[in-house]
Parts: C-alpha cells; structure tokens; sequence
C-alpha cells in the first residue's frame, strides 16, 4: 500500500496518516506501510470506519501522504494516558515545536479523558491552538484500540502531528441533533460520569424518558445523546451544543458514563435527531469549513465523524462523506475516520473541545 | 449515488427505520408529557407569585411606581400613589418622575443612572409634591427592572412626614432636657406651651402650673413694662435679652436673664427663651472682684511695705527725738516729737484698715461713712501704686505729676473711692506699657469735684469706648477679669457721681471722675482728748487680760492719770484666776492668747458668773485679727463687743465707759 502512496505523489511523502480498523494483521500492516514509504511522520489509529477518496468504507485501511514544502510536520508521542490524562496532554504539547499552528491529534478512544488532554495541550500550546482529530476506535467492540507513530504501535497512547508553516486552516462542526424538553442540572458529576439530574439518580431520569427502551442503554444514549445547553455547552451562542454520548451505566448506583466530560452543575437536554438533520448537518459542517477558510484554495479535506452518527445513519452513512465531498470539492483529496470522540474547533481561532455524535471537518488551502 | 440493494436489504433497512422512528415518537412522547407536567408546573408557580408579588403592590401602604430608566416615563404605579399624591391612575401614567418631585430636584438622572450599574439605588430622601400642590418629605429607593425588554426603575417611596417630626422633637427635646439654665418656649403671644425640668426646678412650679402661666404671670410686676416692647421686637426677628425679676413659688424674686427668640416650633411660630439665673452671676462677679483685689494687693504688697517704711521712719526718728528732747529738757519739741508717732500710727491704723476694706466682700463692714479729703487719698492712692510705676532699674520710664488741690473734701466712703483711684492709676499704667506719663489733678467747679487722670498710653478705639464700663468687658485678654472698671463707676454713682471718658487712640485717655463735694467743710477730726477731760469722780475697775507685755504696758502708762484703775494678766488662767476673786466693771481680754483663746475665756467667765449667781460683768474681746463672729457664737462665749487692734487708748476709754451700766459698783 505505501508504495502505492508513493506512486501518486511521485516522491517520498513528508507525512503520512495511517487509519485502519482493529481486525487482524495491523501489526504487518504497519511494518509494511512503513518500510515503503520511510518517513518517520507516519501517524494514525485504529478506527471504526475509514474515510478516503473512495468514501466511506469499513474493516478497511486508508493511507494518507503529504509532500509540500510550505509546511513543516513534527510528530509527538505520549503513553500511559491513563495515568494522567492531562499532563500527558501537556507532555504532548511539549514535544511540539512552538511554532506549531494548527495540530491533529489521536488518542485512545477506550481508556483517554479526551477533555483532559486538551486541556494539558492547550495549557502549552494556548487556548487559540486549533485541535483536529479523533479517538481512535476498534469497530464498535470496546475491547482496545492503537495508535501509530512511526514504527510505533501503542495503546493508551495518544499521538499528535503538529502543522507549522505557510498555511490557511478552516473548520466546521454540525451534530444535526436539537434539545428537546426542559433543561436539567447535572447535580452531581465527575469526570465523564453523572450520578444526578435534579437531585435524582442520572438513570432513573433517563428511564423515565426511555421507558420501554430504558434496557437498550448505553447503545440506545447514542441516538439520544445529552446536550450541554447551559454556558458550559452554549459555545459562543452559535446554536451549537457539546453533545455526550452514552457510553455504560451503572445500575448500582443509577449514574451513566459519557465519551466526555460533564461539568458538574451543568445544565443538561435530552437532544433528539434524525437521519435528515444529521445529514443536513453534515452537509452544514462543510459549508461553515469552507466558509472558515476564507478565499484560500482547499487542497486538503480531513473528516473525522462519530461512529454514533454511523449508528444512526445505517446504510446511509456514506451519504455523509459524499455530502461532504460535494459541497467542497469532489475531486479533492479526503481522509479521516469514524471515532469515539472528535476534536475540533468551534471555528478557526476558537478553542478545541472533544466532541460526541458530531461530524468535524477541517480543510487546509494556501 | 444511488446503489441498487438487494429487496432483503431493503427491507431489513425499512424495518430499522421503521422502528428507529417507532422509538423516536415514543421517547419525545414521554419527554412532552414530562415537559408539559414541569411547564404547567411552573406556570402555576409563576401564577401563583404573580398573584401574590400583585397583592403586594395593590396593598402596600407605600407608593410603588415604575418609570422608564431612559425617559423616566411613569409606567405604572399602585393605588397608594394616586392616594397620596392626589392624581388619578391616568394622570400619573402621563407624567414623568421629575414632575412628581419638588422643582429643583437634583441628582435624578444620576441616581437611575447609578441603579442601572449597581442594580439598586440607596435610599435617599426626596419631596414629593401632591396634587393640591402640598410637599411631603419621603424616602426613596429603588431596584432595575426589565420590562418587556425596556430597562426600568421601580421606586419604593415612604412618606416620613411623621417620623421628621418625630425625629425633630427628639432632637429638641434632648436639647430642651439637657440644657442647665431653664428653656421655655411659648406661644408668641406668651402662653407657656414647653418648659424643661430646670425650668421647674429654679421656678418652683410643676410642669402643669408653668404651662398654664406666661411670662407676664411669672415675674415681678414691677418688671411688666420691661415685657411691653420686647414682644414686638421678638416678632420682628430679633433676639433679645432682658432682664425681669421672677417671683418663684415662694414668693422670692430672684433676678433672671433671659435670651429669647423665634423660631418655628411643629411648624408654627414660637418663642425660645432661655433664663439665666443671675443671683449665681452677681455671685460669681463678687467673688471675681475680691479675687482680683487680693490679687491686686498682692502686687501692690510692696507699696504697702514702702508706705510703712515712710511711717516706721516717722515713729522711729519721732521716737528717738522725744527722747532726746526730754533729756535736754525741752517738753514743748518732746510733745510735738510724741504727737508726730501718734499721727503716723493713726495713718498707719487708717492703711491697714484702707487695705482691709479693699479686700473684704461685705459691705456692711465698710459702712463707715466719712467726710475725707480727696487729696490724701490720691496721695495714698499714688503711693500704694508704686511698684507700678517706679521700677528702680528704669526710673525714667514712668512720670506720674500730681497737682495737690487743698480743701477738696468729699462725703463717702474713703475705701471705696480709694479704690477707684487706684483702679485708674492701674489701668493708666497698664495703659503705657513703654512708659509714658500719667497726670492726676482736682478742680471744683459748681459745686462737684473733678479728679482727672490723663494718661499717655494707648487710647481706647472708638467702637469701645461704649463699653469698658460694661462688666467683663475686657480688652486685655483673659488674666483681666474685665470688672475693674465696671466697678468703679458702681462705686462713683453710689457715691451720687459720675465717671466721664475721653481718648484718641495712640495719644492717650483721660479719665474724669466728678463727685459731689461735701455739704459741710466740718472735717471728722480724731478727738484728741487727754484723760483729764474725762476725769469723773466714778472710779472704773478695769481688767486687762493679754500675754503681750508691752501692751499692757502702755496701757499702765496711760490710764495711770485717769480714773480708771487698770488691772493686768498676762495669761488667760491668770485672769480667770483674777476674774474668781475679785469684781470688775469691765473685762477686755485678748483673743488670740497662748494657753486660751479670749471667747474661752469669755465662756468660762460667763459660767462662773452663772453659777456663782452673780451678774456678768461686761466683757470684750481684743484683737488684731478679722474674724467675723456671728451674734449668736459671741453671745454663746458672754462677749459683749469685739474691739479691734489697734485701738487709740482715749478711744478705748470711751468704750469702757460706755460698756459700763450706772449706777456702778464699787468694790
């Protein structure tokens, strides 16, 4: 497959993205890749979906290479997230240049605190640093999932490439899902987990809304996921809210586990979408990406969704990337992955937050 | 791109979505419902707080209005504010906030301003204007609403006409209470209408009687005319003070100052007079003036001690020349020699009492009425102020030119006008305090007596001129009592004369004093008289009781050719002893003896006479002190008369006889 890469770009590629799913034979795979395209920068993840110039496509592996003299690329590893989330993040940062404007990163999708790692790396890097990327996923099976930096294959590992140089950036971000009912406050929250809503056990509010379906949780939180409405979520009153997906819960002691943090005190919906909004935000995430861009050409897509909008969408996920390829350029080169959680910025010169259910696109033109 | 699917697909797709929208519609179900129960929930809340929050506006017994914070447009308002302000719902919402208030309000604009960046305003006080055009004073505060997206200001006023008048006669009647003088206030047509418990007090009246009285019942009818202008001047918007003699409960009518003015008590006219009670004053101005006197003799203690000199010098050369001339033989020098000591004791007698006079309170010790010659008394008077004027370092600092003007006799009291003389010369001096000359001089003119003092000194400015006759009125600070002069001129008009004033300032000041000369030129001349002219076949038995020699002495000497024989104990258990064995006509005893004083002595005389059943033998005590005895201790101790040291022999001859009853038993 590398030397496929190297074929298309007639030369040794500066960096490279490597996505692919969690089934067997990654190891070899990496080694391959590798040993073709020799460049230290190779970067990527396992994933639960991979994104390419042929679309969507699952149990796949897509490589990406850059060659371009106008940027600079530097790679930088971290492991042992679980430890500490956030001075792992700020390890991370560390490892990067100064000069780094605009950096994608990777994390362990199983066992990283994604906000925490932002946090350390924009304790480093400042608020303004834009943040693409995704947690990296292993088809839906919650068992482990990898990450690659060079010959490297890690776990509870995240790993960043940092972009410096002669370059123009935009983003978008669209979930397509809305609040619906009253809000609630997150009485009692830590971490990714919330023990209450209103003083009452997280679970028993959910069952009350699920009824029926209450037993399909945490699968069934996915379509439903929970919005951060309140000024933790309100991101700069663009109508966009943080969304968080379930993950588990804990019948013991009623409180769910999310792919993200909630604040405690927060206030919290139950939000609603469906096949159409969800691929009208989709098609929304790319216009506000080109938008961001500004009059710069776009020479690059990356696209990094959540596996919940996978759920949902079914058969149709493809659409998604097809939308999306339309609106900025069919012909242009894209790349990314179905994650568990996604980074990005709300726009260009906004902060970076770890998204759920949300569908990221960032584009790089000159 | 549309890809063609197999029909299981197919319908495994539609069966998912079928069933993915299935669930859709039943979660947002039950999230309505429970969306539907919480608003409802919420809606009877907010209904429920609507309510009562209305109620609260409707019924509150204060005026609550909102206004626009930009235009300040009256919004809305309670019915307590159109009850207040005596404007209809309609009107109200028609004006602005400043056409509520009083013209001139300030600070409106600011005070909304401030609401809307803090959220409050703090209470402040403004007047409201009603209607009926009446003011009332409130207190305003106020918090920012939003009103439809308008900000806005609601007021909350509070009427506190009440509590200012409240709070005003607290603050009067702390005042009123406190003060130590009586307070009045009355109606201004006099009525009593407030006392204070001084009031009551001083006046002896309880708080009901002195409100039923005015100031015409209160004081002395001789005063009443006193009241008759000052009413009108009150009125006018002066303060005034006068002063009225109040007739006090018991009958006794002490003198009172009293200050009084207008002012506005619960809100109409009145008078607020304040009564200084003057007794105390007099009082005080009395014992100022001995004070200063003392003070004043102190200074001068060293012209007391040069005027003796001069006298001691006279006695002692007079002395030594008697005896030379009685060895030589030539009577006729002695006796004039002798007659010379006597004069200059006298004179020295006539100092001592001068001075004493000066500095006792009483008048009724200083009755003596005497015609007296102004010249000596200037003399005196000049030489007791000495020190004032006769520093030995700088003997051309001061001059003082005496023009002697024989013959000018005056009826009075010799002390009292001594002491104007020497108030003046003291002012003149202090008048010059870089030298300068002072001139005394007497004239008669059409039947008075004119003494002029001219000083060089400093003058008097015009603008006081009025008052340095007014008591304590001073222009030399503090350490002056401001009574010297105040006092002299009482003096000089008791006297039946005046005191005239003329002075340019930086040249000097002339004091007039003018005095009534005496009706008849007969001058008080000290008899003289030698013993042979009293010599009366009666003989006297005579004790004499002193521990001082010398005295007794002189007294042998004395009555030796009289007919008076004079028996003599030199101390008191002594005479006692004597007084036990035989009888006397009369007794004089010295007061202050070592083993016991004259009144024990009188005392012990008295009970042996008592007991012995015998009559009680005049008896009298001699003495150079001042004591002041009361009738009642003298009569306690058998003392029938006090005479004073020194005491001229043929004066004390004629009091034994007058002490002695006729017929007299002879023993």
């Amino acid at each position: 497959m590398g030397e496929g890469l190297i074929g298309k770009l007639d030369q040794k590629p500066d960096v490279c993205w490597l996505f692919c799913s969690a089934q067997k034979g990654v190891k070899s795979l990496l080694k391959g890749v590798n040993d073709a395209v020799d460049t230290d920068n190779l970067i990527g993840c396992t994933t639960d979906g991979e994104v390419s110039n042929e679309g969507f496509s699952s149990e796949s592996a897509v490589l990406v290479g850059i060659a371009t003299d106008r940027i600079d690329f530097h790679l930088s590893v971290v492991e042992n997230l679980s430890q500490d989330n956030e001075a792992a993040g700020r390890k991370l940062a560390q490892g990067l240049p100064k000069s780094t404007r605009y950096l994608q990163l990777f994390s362990d999708g199983i066992t990283s605190n994604g906000c925490a790692i932002l946090r350390g790396i924009l304790s480093v890097l400042g608020e303004e640093i834009p943040v693409s990327g995704g947690t990296a996923g292993d088809d839906g099976r919650f068992v482990q999932t990898w990450q690659f930096a060079g010959r490297k294959m890690l776990t509870d590992a995240a790993v960043a490439v940092g972009f410096s140089g002669d370059f123009q950036l935009g983003t978008g971000v669209r979930s397509g899902w809305t609040p619906t009912g009253l809000t609630k406050t997150a009485t009692s929250a830590s971490g990714n987990t919330l023990f209450e809503l209103n003083g009452e056990p997280a679970l028993k509010v959910y069952e009350r809304f699920l009824g029926k379906y209450a037993d399909k949780l945490p699968s069934i939180g996915v379509e439903y996921p929970l919005g951060l409405v309140g000024p933790a979520g309100d991101i700069e009153k663009s109508n966009y809210f943080l969304l968080r997906a379930t993950m588990s819960v804990n019948r013991d002691d009623g409180s769910i586990t999310f792919a993200g943090e909630i604040p405690e005190g927060a206030e919290v919906s139950l939000t609603c979408g469906d096949i159409a909004s969800v691929l009208h935000a989709s098609e929304e995430a790319a216009r506000l990406a080109i938008s961001d861009l500004g009059d710069a050409t776009v020479a690059m897509i990356f696209c990094y969704s959540c596996m919940a909008r996978k759920i949902v969408l079914g058969s149709r996920t493809r659409e998604e990337i097809e939308l999306i390829r339309q609106k900025i350029g069919p012909n242009l080169p894209i790349a990314g992955f179905y994650s568990y959680g996604e980074y990005s910025p709300m726009r260009c010169h906004g902060t970076s937050y770890l998204h759920n259910e949300t569908v990221t696109v960032s584009v790089i033109g000159f | 791109m549309n890809e063609i699917k197999s029909p299981r697909l197919r319908i495994k797709e539609l069966e998912s979505l079928l069933a993915q929208a299935e669930r859709r519609s039943y979660i947002l179900t039950n999230l309505l419902k429970e969306a539907t129960t919480e608003f409802k929930q919420a809606l009877e809340q907010v209904t429920t707080s609507e309510a009562n929050f209305r109620a609260i506006i409707e019924n509150a017994p204060e005026a609550i209005y909102i206004a626009d914070a930009e235009t300040r447009q009256i919004l809305d308002c309670n019915p307590y504010t159109t009850q207040w302000l005596g404007y209809t719902q309609l009107e109200l919402l028609s004006m602005k906030v400043e056409d509520l208030l009083e013209p001139g309000s300030r600070g409106l604009k600011e005070n909304i301003q401030r609401a809307l960046e803090y959220g409050f305003v703090h209470v402040q006080e403004r007047r409201f204007r009603k209607k009926s055009g009446e003011f009332v004073d409130a207190e305003v505060t106020g918090t920012v609403v939003e009103i439809q997206g308008r900000k806005c200001f609601l007021a909350l006023v509070r009427d506190i006409t009440e509590r200012k008048t409240i709070e005003e006669l607290s603050r009067y009647k702390e005042l009123f209470d406190n003060v130590i003088d009586p307070m009045i206030i009355s109606h201004s047509q006099g009525t009593f209408l407030e006392v204070n418990d001084v009031a009551c007090e001083r006046f002896g009246f309880s708080r009901p009687q002195l409100l039923s009285m005015s100031l015409k019942t209160l004081i002395s009818p001789v005063h009443m005319d006193i009241l008759i202008g000052i009413g009108q001047k009150i009125r006018s918007g002066k303060n005034v003070q006068f002063e009225v003699d109040v007739l006090t409960r018991s009958g006794a009518a002490i003198p009172f100052e009293f200050h009084s003015r207008m002012i506005l008590y619960q809100r109409k006219p009145a008078i607020l007079s304040l009564a200084r009670d003057l007794s105390i004053r007099k009082q005080m101005e009395k014992t100022l003036i001995h004070s200063e006197r003392l003070s004043a003799v102190g200074e001068m203690a060293s012209g007391v001690a040069h005027n003796f000199n001069n006298l001691l010098q006279v006695i002692m050369g007079a002395g030594e020349a008697a005896l030379k001339k009685l060895e030589t033989g030539e009577i006729r020098k002695c006796s004039d020699a002798l007659n010379s000591i006597i004069d200059a004791s006298h004179r020295g007698a006539d100092i001592v009492s001068r001075i004493k006079d000066f500095t006792l309170l009483e008048a009724g010790a200083t009755d003596a009425i005497h015609v007296f010659s102004i010249g000596e008394l200037i003399e005196e008077a000049v030489n007791l102020t000495r020190p004032l004027w006769k520093n030995p370092l700088e003997t051309r600092k001061y001059r003082l030119n005496y023009f002697r003007n024989p013959g000018c006799l005056v009826e009075g009291n010799p002390s009292e006008i001594y002491e104007v003389l020497v108030n003046l010369i003291k002012n003149a001096m202090e008048a010059m305090p870089r030298g300068g000359t002072l001139s005394i001089s007497s004239g008669i003119c059409n039947g008075r007596l004119y003494t002029t003092f001219k000083d060089t000194g400093q003058g008097i400015a015009d603008e006081n001129i009025q008052r340095i006759f007014e008591p304590f009125f001073t222009t030399k600070g503090p350490q002056s009592s401001g009574l010297g002069l105040s006092s002299s001129y009482g003096l000089v008009k008791k006297h039946g004369g005046d005191i005239h004033v003329a002075s340019a300032l930086g040249k000097g000041t002339n004091f007039t004093i003018v005095l009534p000369l005496a009706r008849s030129l007969k001058r008080a001349v000290d008899q003289r008289l030698s013993a042979q002219n009293f010599k009366t076949d009666t003989r006297l038995r005579f004790l004499m009781i002193d521990d001082e020699p010398n005295i007794l002495k002189m007294m042998e000497l004395w009555f030796e050719d009289s007919n008076v024989t004079l028996y003599t104990a030199s101390t008191a258990e002594k005479g006692l002893q004597v007084i036990r064995q035989e009888r006397f006509d009369v007794i004089l005893c010295d007061f202050g003896m070592d083993d016991m004083n004259g009144l024990e002595v009188g005392k012990a005389h008295q009970d042996f006479c008592r007991i012995a059943g015998i009559s009680k033998t005049p008896f009298m005590i001699l003495t150079g002190l001042d004591i002041q005895l009361d009738a009642d201790t003298l009569r306690g101790a058998g003392v029938d008369r006090i005479v004073k040291k020194p005491i001229p022999a043929d004066k004390l001859f004629r009091i034994i006889q007058e002490m002695v009853p006729a017929p007299v038993n002879t023993k």
